[in-house]
């Protein structure tokens, strides 16, 4: 249970234009237990899908790693040549997609997609792949699985559709799963389903999880750890139960009271003022100065570095004259 | 998929006919006596009223639009005025020429404009898409007969292996087959492009690579099937325009396929040949489009489904 499978060491990712070079991802930094969940938290545009893309290794054009280091089971991915790196995806890392409208191939047969992920990685018969195939589609919850098997993406609904990607994704029983916002493009009832579905599966098959989520509620839920991203930069990381019951960083806590259960009744729901500032338009100081209430000219004109308060990291000059 | 069928096929058969009226008013409104024609300057109005009646010139026009619909149906085009043959078989022998040009063109166009057009797509913006889209380009914007004419003057005189004119052996088929189909490569080639970035763009690409799969796979199976979706309803209007007949190319070259007989029947006024290819070229036209329809729903199951079923 303590085994560290992906152990992500600064990782960088930045944006090439024409004259200019921008930082999408700022040393991002964190290690992944087997068995655990790790929560990925922050509003659009953060670089949460960026950073699940830079450690499959499947950053592309204007957007490139620049430097920094991704450990998965003691290997360096980081410069890994494609050829290895395939070896991992989809056989060790898996991914689930926000879309399951987009993100599976509309013209082929659901099953074929599943059975293409198996014979890409071992070798076993077509046979064998397709019985393989139908079992999981069983179990992600889908009866008659022979039906669904022969059926195109457009015959089925955005629920099913997902837990084909699900059953994709867990065909070759991965070590890690990473879900970008699994079920954003779904409604309620079956995004209760879908995520219900993903944790239980996770916990059968023992396997580690970055789940990425812009909804703290939906966090809570399913993590064990939790990061909170904020303009590429990681503001906060800590066990869920920390994170939750005693944030530290503003932008936590106002992502939490931004909650409908916690903003109760007809009370208004608590937005957060502004928006993330862009790659090309970053502060001088703190990132979230502009929208931190408790931000003083320090803020605005010094960055502040990610401390190590017992294991509860935070990015805010606020919290640590607090500690002290 | 039954209801789409019949819905095509009865939209095909409309066209036909809405073609066959078109070209019977227009042929019949151009000014010119089909009998005065035939028999030439010195001949007497008698004969001329005589042979008019013999050919049914003088009925009303309607009449002689349904008589000429039913020996339509019955494969009956009428007979040449000057060769003395029936139409049909003067179409079957042109067609022999045409379909051998249209399919050599094609093929030719098929394989280097998927080819590359995929090959510029996988290296967007390099050196070698900016050499093929050039190459596209002026491929595209250069007519046929003009293509045709350089390669006779540079290759045909120079190699003698390539004859100038004549098609009367399989090599003579070569030059003219570049000539025309070039242009459908090319912009064959260019729509390959277009729709290969756009589908690789798109998210089930990035699945498919977080899969795991082949760089190959990925672009021929994931990639390319879907992109192939747009190339499809082309190939139909080009193969269509080809057997309709390369009148330039087949000028040049010498060759006498459809677009010769109709280009040689216009300038003599042979109407029963002027008429009975047009309505074989809208045949040609319409059958390839429904064809092509059918295809497109091979290809992209979902059009199978009809409407209603996907949400
Ligand atoms: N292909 C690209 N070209 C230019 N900029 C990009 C590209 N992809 C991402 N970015 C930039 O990278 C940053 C992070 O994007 P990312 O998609 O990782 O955000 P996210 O946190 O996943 O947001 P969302 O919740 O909307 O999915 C954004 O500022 C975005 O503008
Ligand atoms: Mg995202």
């Amino acid at each position: 249970m303590d085994e560290v499978i992906l152990k992500v060491r600064d990782l960088t990712v930045v944006l090439d234009s024409l004259d200019k070079t921008f930082r999408i991802l700022d040393k991002i930094s964190f290690d992944l237990k087997k068995g655990e969940t790790l929560g990925v938290v922050g509003e659009s545009g953060c670089g949460k899908s960026m950073l699940a893309s830079a450690i499959m290794g499947l950053t592309s054009k204007p957007l490139r790693i620049d430097g920094g280091s991704v450990v998965f089971k003691g290997e360096e991915l980081i410069g890994l040549p494609e050829k290895k790196l395939r070896y991992y995806r989809g056989k060790k890392i898996a991914m689930i997609f926000q879309d399951p409208m987009t993100s599976l191939n509309p013209i082929i047969k659901c099953g074929s997609q599943i059975v293409e992920t198996i014979l890409a990685h071992e070798k076993v018969s077509k046979k064998e792949a397709k019985e393989r195939s139908l079992r999981l589609i069983r179990e992600v919850g889908l009866d008659n699985a022979n039906e669904i098997y022969n059926k195109i993406p457009a015959q089925l609904s955005g629920g099913q559709r997902q837990r084909i990607v699900i059953a994709m994704a867990l065909s070759c029983s991965p070590d890690l799963i990473i879900c970008d916002e699994p079920t954003t493009a779904l409604d309620v009832v079956i995004q209760k389903q879908i995520l219900n579905l993903i944790k239980r599966l996770v916990q059968e098959t023992r396997a580690s999880c970055i789940f990425i989520s812009h909804d703290m509620g939906v966090i809570a839920d399913m993590s064990d750890k939790v990061m909170v991203m904020y303009a590429g930069q990681v503001v906060e990381h800590a066990d869920q139960k920390a994170v939750f019951e005693n944030p530290a960083h503003p932008y936590s806590k106002a992502l939490q009271a931004s909650l409908p259960q916690k903003a109760k009744g007809k009370e208004r729901l608590h937005e957060i003022p502004g928006s993330v500032p862009l790659p090309d338009n970053m502060p001088k100081g703190c990132l979230f100065a502009d929208r931190c209430p408790l931000a003083d000219s320090r803020c605005k004109e010094q960055r502040p570095d990610l401390t190590n308060n017992n294991g509860h990291f935070c990015r805010c000059f606020k919290e640590q004259e607090q500690i002290g | 998929m039954r209801k789409y069928l019949l819905k095509r096929i009865g939209l095909a058969i409309g066209i036909v006919f809405a073609i066959s009226l078109i070209t019977f008013i227009i042929l019949n409104i151009i000014p010119g006596d089909p009998a005065a024609l035939m028999l030439g300057d010195m001949a007497s109005p008698e004969t001329i009223a005589k042979l008019r009646e013999q050919m049914g010139l003088d009925r009303p026009l309607p009449e002689q639009y349904i008589a000429w619909i039913f020996r339509l149906i019955t494969g009956d085009l009428g007979n040449s005025y000057f060769q003395k043959k029936p139409v049909l078989e003067l179409i079957g022998y042109a067609l022999y020429y045409t379909s051998r040009l249209a399919i050599c063109a094609y093929a030719i166009a098929l394989i280097i404009g998927i080819t590359s057009g995929v090959i510029a797509a996988v290296f967007q913006g390099k050196a070698v898409d900016r050499i093929l889209m050039t190459i596209a380009i002026m491929g595209i914007s250069a007519p046929a007969f003009w293509v045709a004419i350089l390669l006779q003057i540079y290759i045909a005189l120079n190699f003698d292996i390539f004859p100038v004119s004549g098609a009367n052996e399989p090599i003579g088929f070569v030059l003219p087959s570049i000539a025309l189909g070039s242009r459908y490569a090319a912009s064959i080639a260019r729509i390959t492009r277009t729709s290969m970035i756009e589908t690789m763009n798109q998210d089930f690409i990035k699945t498919a690579r977080a899969k795991g799969l082949k760089n190959y796979r990925i672009i021929l199976v994931h990639a390319l099937r879907n992109a192939l979706l747009p190339i499809v309803t082309v190939i139909g209007s080009d193969i269509g325009s080809l057997l309709a007949g390369a009148m330039l190319t087949e000028s040049v070259f010498n060759i006498p396929g459809i677009g010769k007989l109709l280009i040689d029947a216009i300038n003599k006024r042979d109407l029963p040949i002027v008429q009975g290819t047009v309505m074989y070229i809208a045949t040609v036209c319409v059958l390839i489009y429904l064809i092509v329809d059918i295809l497109y729903a091979v290809i992209d199951p979902r059009i199978k489904l009809g409407e209603g079923s996907s949400e």
